[in-house]
């Protein structure tokens, strides 16, 4: 497989949710920015804000204890152990006004792997 | 405008008499990182203001609201600033110049449904005319810079207080105003609310408020259960958890949330309109000086290193107002001149944890806050060492709510309940900590309630209509506000700290099932639905 690259790989996955954060400004420890998720270098400046953001809908609601969703590849937990995953997110993305079915709004798990491939391998524009 | 301020080379301690704030120094130029000291000026109780303290604070608030009236997008203007709580983006003319004549503002702050993030639904804003989007605020809830975000909001109204009418051109002089907090956790002055803000005929008054007077004699929000959040819980726990941990802090949950929607309701009920109520301020004041409290026990450097300290505030705020020292705006977005002068943010929250530093303290007044001494004989006598949980006829989570009228619901709405084995052995800082958990699913519509949540042997019929079983088996409460602009889809989770309740029964409880049932009432008899939530269970998280 080859490396992903900003360009060719990621502004494909956000494409059609430009216009919807283009101007909701997000803060990080570099500054805060609206989200232009069709710009390297805000994309890059919120890397890890947006990976937590599409793990979002890892997890089933409702499940005791929380339940991985089928096909999902949970997102580690900074700092946790190994077996340690994020199965919590405030505000998981792509946003659903409209209350959608979460399989129909959840970013395709292949997109998923995607951006978590390129923020792996440094985030190349 | 433009404000000169002049500052005064001493430094007052907080905790010391309340002194009026004397200046002597030189002035500064607006807009300028001052010099490194600052006088310190005290934020008092609202009910011991004086009669000159509050007329000028009264004033201030006329006059910000006036400014509005003559420009909406004046950004040391009163809608402005309720826009930087209320909404994360606006419509602007290019003009930035769109007045409120006679009754526009009145009717704007009539209404606790109108969405005054669109300004075209109380201001006249021509179809034809060129606009563009800037994005005010908005407030940071539900994370670990949620009392950061807050207290740097608070910081720039202050200012944005004092530049209103510093030389008393129109009234009192506004050059010193401080301000005040309200302490919820007391019984209010007036009937609910600090007396200055139950008059109809002051600019502090908001009708949509809710305004039977309490039912009891006691505060609602107990001062105990503030208190012992305070001393005994760590940063995560009070304050909220980095990204990918627990979540949002307690005194967001168990004492903001509810106040917001179960006592003040109107716009304070909406987050997208609760800075449009002058009482916001006050309130929110008062929460700013617990997390004072809370550095004052643990330290500033309690807070974990990272996003709480780092993470950059955003708000737009106007650029004459006085900046906290050591103030950037890092690597942000670039300023556009055709929008005058602002800011792009608020700076990180690390420039805040020092208020001395910045200009401002709380008077320290004497029981203002229940002293831990009372807390810890509290905790020696419901939760005593070697207790075991259940054999006290009052829990502690009890006996902490029992000073406040916001008890242990005797009819909530839905139940759920779970089991959870009592382990072989007791849990240590090397094998984990145990964690009460329920969660509700993403809802299309976010909505608020509250829940209690009990543990209680198996063979115990659940009876949360019986005062003794509520006093005897709580362990946790909550309340979950439910936010506009929220997205539908983000669950929410209740993640309780009981390792030291578990621990007390595993001696003699080992290997017992034990039921917990969580019990939650939607708020102000909205609907809650049993089928979004889980069942509440334990689990055992490692440690780091």
């Amino acid at each position: 497989m080859t490396t992903p690259s900003f360009k060719t790989d990621i502004i494909p996955i956000f494409a059609k949710y430009v216009d919807d954060m283009k101007d909701i400004p997000v803060a990080s420890s570099s500054g805060t920015r609206r989200l232009q998720l069709d710009d390297y270098e805000c994309v890059k400046s919120f890397a890890q804000i947006i990976q937590f953001s599409i793990h979002g809908y890892d997890y089933l609601p409702r499940t005791n204890p929380p339940q991985l969703r089928e096909g999902a590849r949970p997102l580690p937990k900074p700092g946790g152990k190994p077996g340690e995953y994020v199965t919590y997110v405030a505000h998981p993305m792509p946003d659903n006004p409209g209350g959608w079915a979460v399989e129909l709004v959840r970013l395709p798990q292949e997109a998923i792997d995607l951006y978590d491939a390129w923020v792996a391998a440094g985030m190349p524009a | 405008m433009i404000v000169n301020y002049a500052l005064s080379a001493s430094l007052l301690l907080a905790g010391a008499s309340e002194v009026a704030a004397q200046v002597t120094a030189p002035a500064i130029t607006p807009g300028t990182t001052p010099p490194a000291a600052r006088e310190v000026r005290l934020r008092k109780n609202v009910d011991d203001l004086s009669p000159q303290e509050l007329a000028a604070f009264e004033h201030a608030f006329q006059r910000m609201k006036e400014i509005s009236q003559a420009n909406i997008y004046d950004r040391k203007g009163f809608i402005w600033n309720a826009w930087i709580h209320n909404c994360n983006a606006v419509t602007v003319l290019d003009s930035r110049n769109a007045p409120l004549p006679g009754d526009g503002l009145k009717k704007l702050l009539a209404s606790a449904t109108l969405d005054s993030c669109e300004p075209r639904n109380f201001a006249t804003i021509p179809a034809s005319a060129k606009k563009h989007t800037e994005s005010p605020g908005e407030c940071e809830h539900r994370k670990n810079i949620f009392l950061q975000w807050h207290r740097a909001q608070l910081y720039f109204y202050e200012q944005a207080l004092r530049s209103s009418d510093p030389e008393g051109k129109y009234g009192p002089s506004t050059r010193d105003v401080t301000l005040p907090y309200w302490n919820f956790t007391a019984r209010p002055s007036g009937k609910r609310y600090p007396k200055a803000f139950e008059n109809p005929n002051s600019p502090l008054y908001d009708a949509t408020r809710f305004q039977d007077p309490l039912p009891s004699s006691l505060p609602t929000a107990s001062p105990y259960l503030l208190a012992y959040l305070i001393y005994y819980q760590d940063w995560a726990t009070f304050g909220g958890d980095q990204l990918g941990g627990i979540g949002q802090g307690n005194l967001e949950t168990r004492i903001h949330n509810y106040m917001h929607n179960d006592y003040m309701g109107g716009k304070m009920q909406d987050n997208t309109k609760a800075a449009l109520d002058p009482i916001f301020y006050v309130f929110h004041n008062f929460l700013d000086y617990s997390l004072e409290k809370w550095i004052e026990e643990h330290g500033a450097a309690a807070i974990p290193a990272g996003s709480a300290h780092d993470d950059y505030l955003r708000a737009q705020q106007d650029g004459s107002l006085l900046k906290p020292i050591g103030f950037e705006e890092g690597n942000s977005d670039p300023k556009n001149p055709a929008w005058g002068n602002y800011t792009v943010n608020m700076g990180r929250p690390a420039l805040y944890f020092d208020t001395k530093k910045q200009g401002f303290a709380f008077t320290g007044k004497k029981n203002e806050f229940v002293p831990k001494s009372e807390i810890a004989a509290l905790m020696a006598k419901h939760q005593a060492a070697g207790f075991e949980f259940g054999d006290n006829p009052v829990s502690l989570m009890t006996a902490l709510l029992s000073y406040g009228s916001n008890t242990a619901m005797a009819k909530p709405d839905i139940k759920l309940s779970g089991k959870y084995r009592i382990p072989a052995q007791a849990l240590t800082p090397a094998n984990g900590t145990a964690r009460l958990r329920f969660s509700r699913a993403g809802v299309k519509s976010d909505y608020s309630f509250s829940a209690d949540v009990y543990l209680y042997p198996e063979g115990t019929p659940e009876n949360i209509g019986s005062t003794d079983f509520r006093n005897r088996y709580l362990v946790a409460n909550t309340s979950h506000w439910g936010l506009s602009h929220n997205h539908p889809d983000s669950g929410i989770e209740l993640n309780e700290n009981v390792t030291a309740i578990i621990n007390s029964l595993v001696p003699k409880k080992a290997g017992e099932n034990w039921q917990i049932t969580v019990a939650i009432r939607g708020s102000k008899g909205g609907k809650v639905d049993i089928n979004d939530f889980s069942a509440p269970f334990i689990t055992i998280i490692a440690p780091n």
